[in-house]
């Protein structure tokens, strides 16, 4: 696994649950309690046995915490902005997310991104298949689309089946959605 | 026929000109950006070999339409904002031109104030400004790592060259900080004290190594707070320790201070019965005079500390041509 996913994982534990969680957690699993140094991959088992314990100690299904990661991303300020870039409004992003793992790739070429696929059957009804088998990230990307629904304003009822993704928007401007300008703030960089 | 409206709409980037320089219609992103000028020189200065305004101007302009050339258009009022672009002769008077922001994107759009609906879905200004952004994150990311690696590099830095009981500089740690002061000896005249406590095997016999750690540790204290901020103390191995003392009149500050460590080393509590600690030291000064090589420097103050020893122990003895 990318040592990104593994760094994502431990940035998530720490900042939710605290470093004393995240350090019982690390121990329990033998990786060091000043976490993930470097991007350098690690064996697929490490971050399997990470979000394991993690769900066990925290008292959650692994699917319902992988959904507390994909949510807490999308809370980032800038994963929020670069998720903003795929489009004005939340069917258009939805609809925009056969890009993310091309955009993905552009900038992290090694992280080796699943690719899915976004279908469209109606009006406002999305579903989303993972090409290959990838039922963590399905959970992952339906807690970021709950996250970026709220955030673009939109009414979306959205379910999570192994590794396939149902999407309804029910109302695409519900709510006031939240500010995004191209440029970010603090001007030119 | 073209429509002017759908055009303006369909690309939101073009300018569409006569041959004198009156801009006849424009894209509705370009209008953002060239609010009310009409003419082509209101908007831009010069560029790319292009004159503008009535006369050569469009000449120059509309020589390098078609052909696949590119153009560029520096604007009048914004200096970090050029447009590129191409464009083509729809009659002997009139260009139509379709532009871009190039490099200067994310300024055009910070400057212009544009949104996500000002680009078209065939245009990848909104890959390159999602680039631009994803890649000053990662670069933060990395930054963070390396800046994790250099903690970590200096951390173990430190440990190589610190003596894990006493917290004072290795044998590895004082060989690099003598070599240094040895090399600015003619300056910097410095004496060489060599420590070693009485009887620590007694110590360490009668109370066990625990008790021996803990005076260790005690006598180390001593000597890091009563040697200055500029002279430097370190454990060689048992219980052997070494001083550099750095001053104008070394002998005299290297007696000094350790004197005031024999006092204090007096203090530390072993057991009844078993009388105070003690320690033997020799001087030996180092200004550039007399010692050339270092090894000699280190043989002057261990013969000093042999004197000192045979001479009754818990004292300070500065090496002298008689111990020769």
């Amino acid at each position: 696994m990318h040592g990104l996913v593994n760094r994502c994982l431990e940035a998530f534990l720490r900042s939710s649950y605290g470093n004393a969680t995240w350090q019982k957690i690390a121990a329990q699993v033998d990786i060091h309690p000043d976490g993930f140094l470097t991007w350098e991959p690690s064996p697929d088992r490490v971050t399997h046995a990470m979000v394991i314990a993690a769900a066990r100690r925290l008292g959650k299904s692994v699917g319902e915490l992988l959904e507390d990661v994909g949510a807490w991303l999308s809370c980032q300020e800038q994963i929020r902005r670069l998720l903003r870039f795929g489009g004005s409004n939340f069917p258009e992003f939805v609809e925009s997310l056969r890009e993310l793992p091309g955009r993905v790739e552009l900038v992290i070429p090694d992280l080796a991104f699943p690719g899915f696929a976004v279908l469209s059957q109606d009006a406002g009804r999305y579903r989303i298949h993972a090409d290959a088998h990838a039922p963590g990230l399905m959970r992952v990307l339906a807690g970021m689309l709950r996250v970026m629904a709220d955030d673009y304003g939109a009414l979306a009822v959205i379910s999570v089946v192994r590794n396939r993704i149902d999407i309804e928007v029910v109302l695409p401007d519900y709510s006031d959605k939240r500010g995004f300008e191209l440029s970010p703030a603090g001007g030119r960089r | 026929m073209v429509d002017l409206p759908r055009l303006a709409q369909l690309v939101p980037m073009h300018l569409l000109v006569d041959r004198t320089g009156t801009i006849l219609s424009r894209g509705r992103t370009l209008s953002k950006v060239l609010a009310g000028a009409s003419r082509l020189e209101e908007a831009f200065v010069p560029a790319n070999g292009i004159g503008l305004g009535s006369g050569p101007v469009a000449g120059d302009l509309f020589s390098l339409l078609g052909g696949g050339k590119r153009i560029f258009l520096q604007m009048r009022h914004h200096p970090d904002v050029a447009l590129r672009g191409h464009g083509v002769r729809l009659s002997p008077d009139i260009a139509l031109l379709d532009l871009g922001f190039g490099i200067g994107l994310s300024a055009a759009v910070q400057t212009f104030g544009l949104n996500d609906s000002d680009f078209p879905p065939s245009d990848l200004a909104m890959e390159f400004l999602f680039l631009h952004e994803a890649n000053r994150a990662a670069l933060q990311e990395l930054s963070r790592v390396n800046s994790r690696l250099e903690e970590a590099r200096e951390n173990a830095q430190i440990l190589s060259i610190t003596d894990p009981l006493t917290g004072l500089l290795n044998r590895r740690g004082f060989e690099i900080v003598f070599t240094r002061a040895f090399d600015q000896r003619h300056r910097k005249p410095f004496a060489l004290v060599h420590l070693d406590l009485d009887r620590f095997k007694d110590i360490n016999d009668t109370f066990g190594h625990a008790t021996g750690d803990r005076v260790l540790t005690e006598i180390a204290s001593i000597l890091a707070t009563e040697v200055r901020l500029d002279d430097r103390a370190c454990r060689v191995g048992g219980d052997e320790f070494l001083m550099l003392i750095f001053a104008a009149r070394p002998e005299a500050d290297a007696m000094a201070i350790g004197k005031r460590i024999l006092d204090r080393a007096g203090s530390v509590g072993i057991s009844a019965g078993f009388g105070a600690v003690s320690a033997s030291m020799g001087v030996a000064v180092c200004d550039g005079t007399g010692v050339s090589r270092p090894h000699q420097l280190f043989e002057m103050a261990d013969a000093a500390l042999y004197r000192a020893k045979l001479s009754g122990r818990g004292r300070v003895v500065q090496w002298s041509d008689t111990m020769r």
